[in-house]
């Protein structure tokens, strides 16, 4: 369960990220987070990451009482979520195999573990024939598709997509969307973040949209985003 | 730890130093080349040192003990216990004056008949105490002690040179403590800077590590066995090309001087502080040139 309880971000150079944002996410939940650039959806990535703490409010992420806990726990936060970055984030001199192992080799799984789930999980985002090949060799798609699995291979309670599609084109990201949501289907909350109003309307699911800090609707289905409202 | 982790870290740290090779090769030249000049300046004022004890072994004070003072083996023996009690008197001798008239003699060569008729009655000499000391720094005042006791005549001493010897010995040992602070310094802050350099280089896979949820432990332990790897390495080289340069440069460079011949340390004596010296600069400059670049990366 994500828990978001009337949070504000304030930076110091005096920008109010956040203006009392409330929100629940239930276990196995699939959400849209849209608005326009500046309107917040990053600062609610790092708030959940714990790259940033937040003024005041309450957060509660997959058991963790972000306000309260140990920055000793933050590797373990971070553990329970899957984050699919916009600039996918893969380490250049590892191969695809090598980026998503290394997840699994950082929280100290054995190489048995690793050997078995790795193909597996290549497997689901259909890039198993890819395994040897250094993501400079790959497209932007299948280098997201790489992001995924490394998301995917610690088996999360959520994952978190940040712009799926800002960086590919529209078959891709229609491939990438039905991908995440085959993964909601095995039970994981998927958290999609985007400014891509046509996107979100593809899908009837739940949408919170956010706009100078502060959610203006969370409804279940399209959302119309209208410049006068 | 387990098994597949352990090895992950010994691979990776491998990598990390073949992928920035420039960098790794940079940091051992640099470590390498400081361990040279500590190490030489080491072995430089090991050598001196040497020189000196054995200018200071030389260097005795010569007790001439009063004629009426007793001749005979008793006495003789609680003479030299009396001498060898005070405190910092490594050795003494007793010499006759049949001894001394004969060695007197003898050093005088082929003119050794100027001595002609001075022999048994007329021998001019008195008996003496030869004293060696341990610390020249007490040299006065032991020598102020002897000249004082009731047995003793006068004494022969070499002041002058003693405390040449020890205003030397005090200025090499300050040259060299602040050659050795100064280049500890400058080669923490190179090695130092040279491992940022390489941490800078790889700070988007430290960064994806903290994202993934690493704990910061994991991330540190390949970067510090880097430095320890890159302080192994240095020592290795450094030993070898330190004992080169001591047998084929410096030993010969110093049997120029014919007089310093027998002073010269040889290299097996020296070799295990040496190595010591070298293990404990390459690992302590590894590990925390390493420490303290990762710092500023792990803050996300």
């Amino acid at each position: 369960m994500i828990l978001f309880d009337d949070v504000y971000k304030n930076y110091p150079n005096g920008t109010n990220a956040l203006n009392g944002v409330s929100f629940e996410i239930a276990d196995g939940e699939f959400v849209f987070i849209i608005g326009p650039s500046g309107a917040g959806k990053s600062t609610i990535i790092k708030l959940l990451l714990r790259e940033e703490r937040h003024s005041s409010g309450k957060i509660i992420v997959n058991d963790f009482n972000v306000n309260k806990m140990k920055d000793r726990k933050i590797p373990m936060l971070r553990r329970s979520m899957g984050v699919v970055f916009q600039d996918f984030r893969l380490i250049e001199t590892m191969t695809v195999y090598e980026n998503v192992a290394f997840a699994m080799r950082v929280i100290g799984c054995s190489n048995k573990t690793i050997r078995r789930r790795v193909p597996y999980v290549l497997g689901i985002v259909g890039l198993g024939h890819k395994s040897k090949n250094y993501p400079k060799e790959l497209s932007g798609g299948e280098q997201q598709r790489v992001a995924l699995a490394r998301a995917l291979v610690n088996n999360p309670k959520t994952i978190i997509a940040d712009e799926p599609t800002g960086n590919v084109d529209p078959a891709l990201a229609r491939e990438i969307m039905e991908l995440l949501i085959e993964i909601n289907k095995m039970g994981t909350t998927v958290i999609v973040i985007t400014h891509d109003q046509k996107l979100v309307n593809e899908f009837n699911k739940r949408v919170i949209a956010l706009r100078s800090g502060q959610i203006i609707s969370d409804t279940t289905g399209g959302y119309e985003y209208n410049e006068r409202r | 730890m387990n098994a597949g982790s352990f090895f992950y870290f010994i691979k990776s740290s491998f990598k990390g130093m073949y992928k920035n090779a420039l960098m790794t090769i940079a940091s051992v030249f640099v470590l390498v080349a400081c361990m040279l000049i500590i190490g030489s300046v080491y072995l430089a004022s090991e050598n001196v040192l040497s020189f000196m004890d054995k200018l200071e072994d030389q260097n005795e004070i010569v007790a001439f003990i009063d004629d009426a003072y007793g001749d005979d083996s008793l006495s003789r023996e609680q003479l030299c216990a009396k001498v060898e009690a005070i405190s910092g008197v490594s050795s003494v001798e007793y010499v006759t004056k049949e001894q001394a008239f004969a060695e007197y003699r003898e050093s005088l060569g082929a003119n050794k008949d100027y001595l002609d008729g001075y022999e048994g009655e007329n021998n001019p000499l008195r008996n003496e105490l030869r004293i060696t000391i341990d610390d020249i720094n007490q040299f006065k005042s032991i020598s102020e002690t002897i000249s004082q006791m009731e047995e003793i005549a006068n004494i022969r001493d070499s002041q002058e040179i003693v405390d040449m010897l020890i205003s030397v010995r005090k200025t090499l040992n300050m040259i060299g403590f602040w050659i050795l602070v100064l280049l500890a310094v400058v080669s923490l802050f190179i090695i130092s800077n040279t491992v940022k350099l390489a941490m800078h280089s790889r700070r988007n896979e430290i960064n994806i590590m903290k994202y993934v949820g690493a704990t910061n432990g994991f991330i540190r332990f390949p970067f510090l066995l880097e430095g320890v790897l890159i302080g192994i390495v240095s020592t290795i080289i450094a030993v070898a090309l330190q004992w080169c340069i001591y047998v084929y440069a410096l030993v010969p460079a110093i049997s120029q001087l014919t007089f310093l011949m027998d002073c010269i340390v040889p290299f097996n004596s020296v070799f295990g502080s040496l190595v010591m010296i070298f293990i404990v600069i390459g690992l302590a400059v590894g590990i925390f040139g390493s420490a303290l670049s990762i710092r500023k990366y792990l803050k996300v």
